[in-house]
């Protein structure tokens, strides 16, 4: 079964047509990239998913029904663009990751096994130890870990990531990607990332979607020609090398 | 405690702490969602109601509560759909403040129930007044216990929240009609002018030293009513307007915290 099936999807803002005859079909535990230049609908795209942002018209289907519906349904892991942004907000780090537990949460709280998973969760990003500070006394890279673990403590089928490494060192990219391909093969998780980065694309990625208003791809199949990362996509011609940067030895 | 052996005395004591509370815990959602000018409107947008009970020669509360909890219904929906909240209540609240004067204009002697309401006097809070304000204080404060995490939620990433599962929508709505309604019951007793001191103040004091919101829906109450005690006590002591005489202590209480914490810092 898809996992994600769009058909002519269809977004306008005002006059401004963001998204324009969108068809694509995602597998199930795979890793997407959704690459693109800024204002190409990336983030869009991600949002009509989520059923964030309205559609002028189309259908997007999750694992056979509505997105609405499969949505109200079941929890997708979400981390949203510029989540790390700084924000005094009187808020511990362990309430942000309950956030994604909120469908289980008791009349008056949570109950202790919502705490273990969040504790959990906070564990696999390597922040089980900042659990009781304020999510503002955090750097950016802490607070994105901790978003991170937001949006992977509800045991999503699908993760949707809108360009997580912001505010990431290298070496915490890195053990991000890895985390990546850890919730695909041990989770099963089918995973979409929008990125710029494409070394991460490169390495990491099973499938690219190229994006800028409408896919890039001619057959639709989401395989995105090396040729398309040229004039039509980025302005200028972009040449793809294989190398081990962030796969590390 | 001289003073708590007058009846009135009792009922302002009863009614403020009432109204304080249930301000108060409407406030740490109203400061947290960043809506505090939305608060301060709606106080307003009362008078139209006020001005229409006048004309008609009728208690208040019922037109009142009418027209600012459709009001308040009404600019959340268009909030929800995008439109420019502070532009919609600026609009809302000078409607309002016009249609009420229009209104009792064509009422004989006007003038001196119109500064009644907009400076209150919690001294003529009667039992009917103190029944209908326990049931919203108790109202407001299971809403708060039940949902007190869906709503700062929805204020630290409403996004997010959809997609973990909040009904944003009927959250939103009930926190408006219970913001609503406890606004208009606030009216009577501190005015319209300062009911929004009430409901921003004791927050900020709070966010002076508690850094986690479960804490504040405790200690926001808190200081709100000492607040009020202490207002009231100082008001029949030395025969000052209890209204303003308990928010110039919470904004005295305020300023000298503020002062002292950035001097700590």
């Amino acid at each position: 079964m898809d996992c994600i099936k769009i058909e002519n999807l269809n977004v306008v803002f005002g006059n401004k047509r963001i998204l324009e005859n969108i068809n694509i079909n995602l597998s199930e535990k795979r890793i997407y990239s959704i690459v693109g230049p800024n204002g190409g609908g990336k983030t869009t795209l991600v949002k009509s998913i989520l059923n964030l942002t309205p559609i002028k018209n189309g259908k997007i289907e999750i694992f056979g029904k509505p997105n609405y519906v499969y949505i109200k349904e079941n929890y997708i892991g979400y981390l949203p663009q510029n989540s790390q942004e700084f924000k005094k907000f009187p808020i511990k780090v362990i309430d942000i990751v309950l956030m994604g537990l909120i469908r289980e949460k008791k009349v008056f709280g949570y109950g202790k096994e919502c705490i273990e998973r969040a504790i959990n969760a906070l564990k696999v990003v390597g922040m089980k130890e900042n659990k009781n500070k304020l999510i503002y006394q955090l750097s950016g890279g802490q607070r994105q870990r901790v978003m991170i673990a937001r949006a992977i403590v509800g045991n999503p089928r699908i993760l949707i990531l809108d360009e997580p490494t912001t505010g990431l060192d290298t070496k915490s990219q890195k053990q991000f990607f890895d985390l990546l391909e850890k919730f695909k093969e041990e989770l099963n998780m089918t995973i979409l990332i929008v990125t710029h980065d494409l070394g991460f694309v490169n390495s990491y990625t099973d499938e690219v979607i190229c994006i800028n208003k409408t896919i890039g791809s001619k057959k639709h199949n989401l395989k995105c020609p090396p040729e398309f990362f040229s004039s039509s996509l980025y302005g200028y011609d972009i040449k793809m090398v294989e190398h081990n940067h962030h796969k590390g030895d | 405690m001289d003073f708590l052996t007058y009846p009135f005395m009792l009922r302002a004591l009863i009614g403020g702490l009432l109204v304080g509370t249930s301000l108060a815990l409407i406030g740490v959602v109203v400061v947290m969602r960043k809506m505090s000018f939305f608060g301060s409107g709606l106080s307003h947008i009362a008078f139209a109601g006020i001005g229409l009970s006048l004309l008609l020669g009728i208690n208040p509360f019922l037109p009142t509560w009418g027209i600012v909890v459709t009001a308040t219904l009404v600019l959340g929906y268009f909030n929800r759909k995008g439109y420019n909240e502070d532009m919609m209540m600026g609009i809302m609240f000078a409607v309002s403040m016009a249609l009420g004067m229009f209104l009792s204009s064509f009422s004989r002697n006007y003038s001196g129930p119109i500064m009644d309401y907009l400076f209150g006097d919690v001294l003529s809070i009667t039992n009917t007044d103190i029944f209908y304000s326990s049931i919203c204080t108790i109202s407001v404060a299971i809403f708060m216990a039940t949902k007190k995490e869906e709503l700062i939620y929805m204020s630290y990433d409403e996004d997010f929240s959809k997609i973990a599962g909040i009904n944003i929508d009927a959250v939103y709505y009930t926190f408006l009609f219970l913001m609503a309604t406890t606004i208009v019951l606030a009216v009577k007793a501190v005015g319209i002018i300062l009911v929004s001191a009430f409901i921003i103040i004791p927050v900020a004091i709070s966010l002076i030293f508690v850094h986690n919101y479960k804490l504040l829906f405790i200690v926001a109450p808190i200081v709100s009513t000492v607040s009020i005690f202490f207002g009231l006590w100082l008001s029949f002591v030395y025969n000052l307007p209890s209204g303003p005489t308990i928010i110039i202590i919470l904004g005295a209480v305020f300023f000298t915290l503020s002062i002292l914490k950035i001097k700590g810092e």
